[in-house]
Formats: structure tokens, C-alpha cells, sequence
């Protein structure tokens, strides 16, 4: 408790591998935020991260680095609260179905602007209406990304492009 | 019986209740209105709809009216922009979750999420809708299922489990692939528990549960039973 991101990722964690850069950083699990490198020396304690975007959660780390895309990221994270939500209440239920939905389109690079922002509504429906702690966290991972991350965003959603190369783009298949 | 009474500010109104009510329950008695979905009077509150979210002065979170129980000083706001906004976001979701077509349903005019639309005034969904594949099961005798209309409520499992006793309908899969089944997910006309009460067709919101023979909007609700029931029963224990 309390030492640095940078600490536990660089010298407990042994550090990167093959030399790649770091680019984010989640913690507390599946609906935890992802934190980029500026907070590297944030102290690991409960309302430091909070104030970050994300959670001690489960106290679990996940590191990812340059090769890694963060809207593909947010997918995976959400794809996997899509799949634990129980049902029991609507902005859960179907919230972060259309979450995941949005986020397999902005992947795709079929995903408009405006897409980003029914996104950004569903998170704050999602968090402030669910039921119970795995939906109002749900968001944690879209909402760190959208902040954190929104040129890669960008450029998937106008320019069409995926910046570490991770998600196969419909449109550019077409212009090859 | 603990008589005390506790006091409590609902829109701005002074308003004083027993200390085992809910916000929701507080509320209906001072005419102060409290969309809600998935409550019914007489069944157990399960706050799984969301439409009955109030703000709460000091808590961090909105909480269900249902489900909440009133507190000596509480202030509760029923009412805001905020609320309404995410009222009406929650209906646009179960909107496009299933398949809603008014105009071509039993419960058309009689149905409580299509009047919850209007009298919230939702005016489109603005989320792609998801139309999954569901089935209708028209294999009793007198009742029809149809899962297109399901929202998942579960009032007809509250009912049949806790007034009629038979437990004939639960819920099976989980997130966006939840249902309701009958027995261990048999048809509903080969179900051995099933009494053919029809409690479950008359307490469903909407046009999922109807009545064999019913054109469209010829489905209207008879809810009567339940204050009667529940009263009877209160006088046994």
C-alpha cells in the first residue's frame, strides 16, 4: 500500500519486455481503469486511484504496452461484463450489451462520432442505474480509455485507422 | 408492532410514514408519482427495473424507491432532469432489447411500458436495436408466452412463486440471454405444476403473457385478485 505504479510495474514486476514501451496500466480487474504513463508515480492506495479513473478492485494488475490497442482493450474488459451481468436489471442487461456492441463497431472502424457519444451516455446510465457493483463499475474501462486514450479513439472512429495495428479496419481492406 | 412514526421530506413535502414503508410506498400515498416497471403492490420488491431511481440528500448513489426504506429526516427528490433523462434512457433500452412492435401486439393501448413511453415521452430510441431470435410458446391450453415482449420483469415468477405457490416460472441464462422458463425450461403446456390460475398472465406488464384468442389489443389486464389476495392472507398470519 502506497508504493508507486512505477515500483511495482519496473522493479517487483521485473519491467516491460523486448524493450517495448509502457502505454497503460489496469487495475483492480475487469472493471477496473486503465491508467496511462503520466500517473506512473501515483501511490497504490485506495483513493489514489480512485481519483484516477480506476479502483484497487482485487488489488490485480494488468499491464500493457505500446503493441496493445486501448478501444481494443475497453472491448475485452467490457465483453467480459457483458457476459458476467446476471440479467436482473435493464441498464446492466442491455447496457453493456450496446456497450460492447459500439465498441465491436468503433473496432470494425464502421463506428461515427456521434457513436462516441451515445457511448459516453450509456456509461453514465450503466454506472449511476445498475444494480449492483459490476454494472455501476462496468464503465471503469471505457470512461479511463475515452479520457486517457482519445486520440486512438479518434483515430478509429474518423480516420479509420487502428495506431498499434491491432484491429482489422473493414474500410481499409476495401481500398487494398 | 413498532408504532413509531418517522418524518421525512418527499419533493419538498413534509410527509410522515410507518418506519417499515418504502420511498415508493410513502410516495403512492401522497400522490406523488414514481415511475416503476418490474413493482407491483402485493408482490415482493425486487428493484430490478431501475425506473424508480430517486436522488437521496447525502448519498452518493441513486437508489431504488422500491426497495428503499424511509429513514427520520430523509430528503428524497422523486423528480429532476437527471432522473428524468435516465428514466427515459432505461425504457429506450428495453426497447431495443426485444422486439416492441405496438402496433401488432395483443396488449396494444393496454400496456404499461408502451403508457410509461408516453407518459415519459420518449419519443425514439436512439440505440440500434437488438431484435434477438426468440421464440413464442403457444403449447397451453389457455395462455401464450411470447419472449419478444418479455421484459424481463419477472412479476409472473414473483406471483406464481409467492401467491400462488405453484412456483411454475423462474429465469434461466444470464445478462442479455436471461429468460423466463416454465419448469426446468419444459413447454409450457407439458408443465405438471402449472395450475392454469392465469395469475401470471393478468400481473405481466406487457403483451408477453396473454390469453389464447386475443387479437391485437384485445389484451387487457385484470389486477384485482392481488390487493384481495394479499390482504386474506395477511388476516391468516
Amino acid at each position: 500500500m502506497g508504493i508507486p505504479l512505477r515500483e511495482i510495474i519496473y522493479e517487483i514486476g521485473g519491467g516491460i519486455p523486448d524493450g517495448r514501451g509502457f502505454k497503460a496500466v489496469q487495475t483492480g480487474g475487469p472493471s477496473g481503469g486503465c491508467i496511462p504513463a503520466g500517473h506512473l508515480d501515483l501511490p497504490v492506495d485506495y483513493e489514489s486511484l480512485v481519483k484516477v479513473g480506476s479502483i484497487m478492485g482485487s488489488g490485480g494488475m494488468i499491464v500493457t504496452d505500446e503493441s496493445s490497442c486501448m478501444v481494443d482493450v475497453a472491448k475485452f474488459f467490457i465483453e467480459f461484463c457483458m457476459s458476467e451481468s446476471c440479467g436482473k436489471c435493464v441498464p446492466c442487461r442491455v447496457g453493456t450489451t450496446h456497450m460492447y456492441h459500439l465498441l465491436e463497431r468503433i473496432c470494425a472502424g464502421e463506428a461515427e462520432e456521434r457513436d462516441l457519444a451515445t457511448l459516453e451516455e450509456l456509461c453514465d446510465v450503466v454506472r449511476n442505474t445498475s444494480l449492483c457493483g459490476l454494472g455501476q463499475a462496468a464503465p471503469n474501462p471505457i470512461l479511463s480509455t475515452l479520457h486517457y486514450f482519445q486520440d486512438e479513439y479518434h483515430a478509429h472512429v474518423v480516420e479509420k485507422r487502428c495506431p498499434a495495428g491491432v484491429c482489422h479496419m473493414a474500410d481499409q481492406e476495401v481500398k487494398a | 408492532m413498532n408504532t413509531a412514526v418517522k418524518t421525512l421530506v418527499i419533493d419538498g413535502r413534509d410527509v410522515s410514514a410507518a418506519p417499515d414503508q418504502t420511498i415508493l410506498e410513502v410516495a403512492r400515498e401522497h400522490s406523488i408519482y414514481i415511475p416503476s416497471l418490474c413493482h407491483l403492490q402485493g408482490l415482493h420488491a425486487i428493484g430490478a427495473c431501475r425506473m424508480c431511481v430517486v436522488e437521496v440528500k447525502g448519498a452518493k448513489k441513486l437508489v431504488p424507491a422500491c426497495t428503499t426504506a424511509i429513514d427520520e429526516g430523509m430528503e428524497v427528490t422523486t423528480d429532476s432532469e437527471r432522473l428524468q433523462t435516465y428514466r427515459r434512457t432505461i425504457l429506450e433500452l428495453l426497447f431495443s432489447e426485444r422486439n416492441h412492435i405496438c402496433s401488432v401486439c395483443v396488449s396494444n393501448g393496454n400496456c404499461e411500458l408502451q403508457s410509461l413511453a408516453q407518459k415519459l415521452d420518449m419519443t425514439h430510441v436512439h440505440f440500434p436495436y437488438l431484435y434477438p431470435t426468440l421464440t413464442v410458446d403457444a403449447s397451453h391450453e389457455r395462455f401464450v408466452i411470447d419472449h419478444n415482449r418479455c421484459i424481463l420483469c419477472s412479476r409472473c415468477v414473483r406471483v406464481c412463486d409467492e401467491i400462488e405457490g405453484a412456483h411454475t416460472w423462474d429465469t434461466m441464462g444470464r445478462g442479455i440471454n436471461c429468460r423466463v422458463i416454465t419448469d426446468l425450461n419444459q413447454p409450457w403446456g407439458s408443465s405438471d405444476t402449472c395450475t392454469a390460475c392465469g395469475k401470471c398472465v393478468h400481473v405481466c406488464p406487457t403483451g408477453a403473457l396473454s390469453e389464447k384468442g386475443k387479437s391485437v389489443a384485445e389484451m387487457s389486464k385484470r389486477r384485482q385478485f392481488l390487493p384481495y389476495l394479499t390482504m386474506m392472507r395477511g388476516r391468516e398470519r
